[in-house]
């Protein structure tokens, strides 16, 4: 009942934005000159091969969302960004929402530039995952390979010495991670719930910080952070409910001190992202301390497929002191992956990657493969494929989920 | 006394011989590089500009296809110039944008800034000799040219290609960076006011490549000569890009501010 009133009000807010955009497109030819708006439509099915292990959950799934973007130069050293997104599921109502990705106001000088309001901050460097990316929670109800991120409500100040950054953040606001819901796939048995999470040492408004120092030393780039805040990352609290076990989100006050080195060597490009942290639970509950870290490089080889296309490699090793303690799915892990790029009228790109868990724990193979249809129309085919993992292991949790989907994205 | 004024002219009658017989048999290596550095110094003072492309790839079966992108330069007087391009269509690139700080020696530094992600990634400059976003045109043939990165040899003069009632002179240049897509390549430009007319490549087996012809020049600020049609043909491939380059301005007072890479996730 609950779920179906939840469905109809996002597509009343559905409407309602679509509306808004609709005026706010004919407000910017009119009025304003110098306002820019685009946005994408992307309609997507996703298709699972095995049958649902866990109960509740529905097989396959059709999506569609909407993402604009409304950007505005307020004068010649300010300018206003706001980018709702909204998604709409067949399958799973947690998947059916809308987020304000951005809603930003930012006012610059020659050295400097602060920031107000709802913003994503990309630190990252690495091709496996981006582990120094604090301050963004991953959406992962949207997108399992932790490349979408939540809007964050902050206040940024970044500063500029020669070649050095200075960036401050006070996040006021913590979001949750959005996880699937009992009809979704890619989840955890019990799933999570929805509301009630708790916040040990503080409340969801208790104020996150952080500071950033990057550099360019010739063709080294290094930067540097810290972070207290909380993680991003739930731990499972067990709650029973009217007898049946639940899973309900706990998040924890942690200390992060992190950095990326990149070196650009021709055409190879050495990279480290590494993390110290503390005050996180692991999976047996234990509030412990931790480094992990992705090394590898990224080599490309131009002009060698057809007639422009390049050929990339990436080998990347993850590694997590907490080893099987660690709920991440990439602890002691090979990411291998290949890039095709053609470089052609079509900009079409195929990635194929796989991760080999070294302790014996399974692999995933993924494909993302994208290509233009005409000027405002693209298509992308992912898929993953989780074999083997250990019982217990999170990737075990996944043994049925291994998935492909199509998405057709329209430009406007 | 008299003897040693008479050594000393002698001497000196040499040494002016010798600068005389020097500056005739000036070689074609020398005078290229002298044409080269004249080409250079007619640029010299722009300060910065910004200006609006529309690229036409056409392929072998006449199917075209149309790119959009905006730039900006900032003149740097001791290094290599920077520059932003921002793509504006296709649409799903929109937003994407290049940051390059070329070098006179050495590697260029390059920033990618991809809007999806937020993400501003340090790339490799050795795609130079990889196409721009489909097209003929590969990387380094739309970089800052920079007297330092080839080196060159002065062929013969002729009329202008394109201009034939003035004279060109006709010389070869040869990229010092491994990672040039080309050995050679041969211009015209016109001693008149040293501009490009045309340019052919020559790949990596010295066959010729591609052929890049200048059209439609305008004069900015009395001093600076901008083509604004760019016809480029590949032999191998019979694929044709075409350049239009719209609303060239100087000197809008660009700042060193507006090209790193907390700007480059500004830039609209």
């Amino acid at each position: 009942m609950f779920g179906k009133d939840y469905t109809i009000s996002i597509k009343a807010i559905y409407l309602f934005l679509f509306f808004c955009c609709y005026i706010l497109d004919g407000i910017a030819y009119s009025f304003y000159e110098n306002m820019d708006f685009k946005g994408e439509i992307s309609l997507s099915g996703r298709y699972f091969p095995s049958a649902p292990e866990y109960s509740g959950q529905k097989h396959n799934n059709l999506s569609m969302a909407l993402k604009a973007e409304i950007f505005k130069d307020l004068d010649e050293q300010s300018s206003l960004i706001f980018t709702p997104f909204i998604r709409l599921d067949s399958a799973d109502p947690n998947r059916s929402k809308g987020d304000i990705r951005e809603f930003l106001y930012t006012k610059y000088g020659d050295d400097w530039e602060a920031s107000i309001g709802i913003g994503q901050v990309f630190w990252g460097i690495t091709e496996s995952r981006n582990l120094v990316d604090i301050i963004n929670q991953f959406d992962e109800v949207e997108d399992p390979t932790h490349k979408t991120k939540l809007g964050q409500p902050l206040g940024n100040i970044t500063l500029i010495r020669d070649e050095s950054y200075f960036e401050f953040y006070l996040l006021p606001y913590f979001r949750e991670r959005p996880t699937p819901g009992k009809k979704g796939r890619l989840r955890t048995d019990p799933h999570f719930l929805k509301s009630d999470a708790k916040f040990e040492g503080g409340s969801q408004w208790t104020p996150e910080v952080a500071f950033r120092w990057l550099n360019t030393y010739d063709d080294i780039d290094v930067s540097s952070h810290l972070f207290f805040g909380y993680a991003k990352q739930p731990s499972i609290d067990i709650r029973i409910i009217d007898g049946v076990t639940n899973y309900g989100a706990a998040y924890q006050r942690i200390r992060q001190l992190g950095g990326t080195i990149q070196k650009t060597a021709g055409s190879t490009l050495y990279k480290l992202e590494l993390i110290g942290r503390d005050g996180q639970r692991d999976s047996k509950t234990r509030r412990t301390g931790f480094l992990a870290s992705v090394i590898g490089l990224e080599h490309t080889m131009y002009r060698v497929l057809s007639d422009n296309g390049d050929l990339g490699f990436i080998l990347e090793y993850n590694f997590d002191s907490r080893r099987d303690r660690s709920s991440e799915l990439l602890q002691d892990d090979l990411f291998i992956a290949t890039r095709f790029s053609l470089n052609d009228n079509l900009n079409t790109e195929l990635l194929l990657s796989s991760i080999f868990d070294l302790d014996g724990d399974g692999q995933t193979y993924q494909i993302d493969f994208g290509k233009r249809i005409n000027d405002s129309l693209t298509y992308n085919i992912k898929g993953a494929v989780y074999q083997n993992g250990r019982p217990c292991s999170t990737l075990y949790i996944l043994r049925q989920d291994s998935w492909l989907e199509l998405e057709i994205k329209y430009y406007f | 006394m008299k003897q040693n004024i008479n050594k000393f002219s002698i001497i000196a009658f040499c040494i002016f011989l010798l600068t005389c017989f020097t500056a005739l048999a000036e070689s074609p290596e020398e005078k290229g590089l002298q044409l080269a550095i004249e080409v250079d110094k007619r640029d010299e003072g722009f300060q910065d500009t910004t200006s609006q492309m529309k690229m036409k790839l056409r392929n072998a079966q006449g199917e075209e296809s149309i790119r959009e992108f905006h730039s900006k330069t900032l003149e740097v007087l001791d290094d290599g110039d920077k520059s932003i391009f921002i793509f504006e269509h296709p649409r799903d690139v929109s937003g994407t944008a290049v940051l390059t700080f070329t070098h006179k020696h050495g590697p260029d530094d390059q920033w990618l800034y991809l809007p999806a992600l937020k993400r501003v990634k340090r790339i490799s400059s050795d795609n130079k000799s990889g196409s721009f976003v489909g097209s003929e045109f590969a990387y380094e043939d739309l970089s800052s040219q920079e007297v330092e990165k080839y080196t060159y040899k002065w062929i013969q003069d002729a009329p202008c290609p394109g201009k034939e009632e003035i004279t060109c002179f006709n010389s070869e240049d040869y990229p010092v960076d491994k990672s040039s897509g080309y050995t050679k390549r041969v211009l015209w430009i016109d001693y008149d006011e040293f501009r490009v007319w045309k340019i052919e490549f020559y790949d990596r087996k010295e066959s010729l490549l591609k052929t890049l012809v200048f059209s439609d020049y305008k004069l900015y600020l009395d001093k600076y000569w901008r083509s604004h049609f760019l016809h480029m043909l590949n032999h191998a491939t019979a694929k044709e890009t075409e350049i239009i380059i719209e609303n060239i301005k100087f000197q809008s007072g660009l700042k060193d501010s507006d090209f790193n890479r907390q700007a480059l996730k500004r830039v609209r």
